[in-house]
């Protein structure tokens, strides 16, 4: 199994060698990576705006995983990963608000260290990229204008109502109803 | 010791996860979120959600997804930058006006299949190239500035601008409607 440049389970051993109770296998974390690990890397990067901390938010969640991973229970594995991860962006959050850095970064899935890239590192897939822009060019021109231009040209919606003239409650619902049908459009192909 | 996760198949997680309902209204709150377009107390009330609602975690998630990917699909190959004003404004005016109506025209034939024997369609890739001549002319000639005379009913050859580049320009002047 292609092991990601961008997080490696500690070197444990397994929790019936060791006898170390509540320890998984770096299998198992793998493993749980590989399931999860996009949803809450992209979950961090929401909260964050900033993807090294996402990614150091992403290993904190899963070496307590590692270490603590027995407490969840299977079938609510990715809501115990939801609230750890949670937890750890909001320590960090307020880590870096003291420090007073700010900064943005959006990543969309290049590896920042050589070699293979891990698909669960990847935000954005080409296969995704490439349907997205036909459903993009499917939309009704109005609410295409309104989504390239808030995501891709980053003006908020106020600005957006102001320069086309129309009322922030058109805009608000051309974007609504754009990201609506990409959204059923992506999971019902 | 009963241990609940080791006793289980990592593979059989996903189908033992309870499916988060995503819902429109909250994937919507998501995607505000996302952009930082909720208000403050918004803001607050819907990341108290996050740290108990699976499915507001996995919006979340989705919608940078989204973003992301929209983003990326909407990257043009082309952009066109404007012409940075900083020359004297009687050199920079032509080149401006004449990116922009080239521009224009690009944008015209490429959308608008008019039956021209003379001229072949202008496409995005060579209004990039237009820009860059414009750009690198400009930087490259500015010893000529000072000589430039906007009066000349010629352009001196050092400042000529292509063929189709001209020809482009006469698209933009003749009466004929232009439908996209």
């Amino acid at each position: 199994m292609t092991q990601s440049p961008r997080f490696s389970p500690l070197p444990l051993e397994s929790a019936a060698d060791s006898g170390i109770e509540g320890r998984l296998s770096p299998e198992e974390v793998s493993r749980a990576y590989e399931l999860y690990g996009q949803d809450l890397h992209a979950f961090l990067i929401g909260v964050l705006r900033n993807s090294d901390l996402a990614q150091d938010a992403l290993q904190q969640t899963f070496q307590k995983l590692t270490t603590a991973g027995s407490q969840a229970k299977p079938e609510s594995l990715r809501g115990w990963l939801f609230q750890v991860a949670y937890r750890e962006a909001l320590q960090l959050r307020r880590r870096e608000h003291r420090e007073q850095k700010h900064q943005r970064q959006w990543w969309i899935g290049e590896p920042v260290s050589g070699g293979e890239s891990h698909p669960a590192d990847r935000l954005a897939t080409q296969e995704l990229i490439e349907r997205l822009r036909a459903a993009i060019q499917e939309l009704p021109a109005e609410q295409r204008q309104v989504l390239e231009r808030r995501i891709h040209g980053d003006e908020t919606f106020a600005e957006i109502a102001r320069s086309m003239s129309a009322p922030l409650g058109t805009i608000l619902t051309r974007m609504r109803l754009a990201m609506e049908r990409l959204r059923k459009r992506l999971h019902h192909e | 010791m009963n241990d609940p996760v080791n006793d289980d198949s990592m593979s059989d997680l996903a189908q033992h996860d309870v499916p988060a309902n995503v819902s429109a209204d909250l994937f919507w709150t998501a995607t505000r979120y996302v952009l930082d377009e909720l208000t403050p107390a918004e803001r607050a009330e819907f990341e108290e959600r996050l740290a108990s609602d699976e499915a507001a975690c996995l919006a979340v998630a989705n919608a940078v997804q989204l973003t992301v990917g929209v983003q990326a699909a909407s990257e043009r190959p082309v952009t066109i930058r404007p012409v940075e004003d900083s020359r004297p404004r009687r050199a920079a005016v032509w080149p401006a006006w004449l990116a922009g109506a080239a521009l224009l025209a690009a944008g015209i034939a490429v959308f608008t299949p008019w039956p021209s024997p003379t001229l072949a369609p202008v496409d995005l890739a060579s209004a990039e190239l237009l820009d860059r001549w414009t750009q690198t002319k400009l930087l490259s000639d500015a010893d000529g500035l000072d000589d430039f005379d906007p009066e000349a009913d010629v352009l001196d050859e050092t400042l000529a601008a292509p063929q189709w580049m001209v020809q482009a320009v006469r698209i933009t002047t003749n009466s004929k409607p232009l439908t996209p």
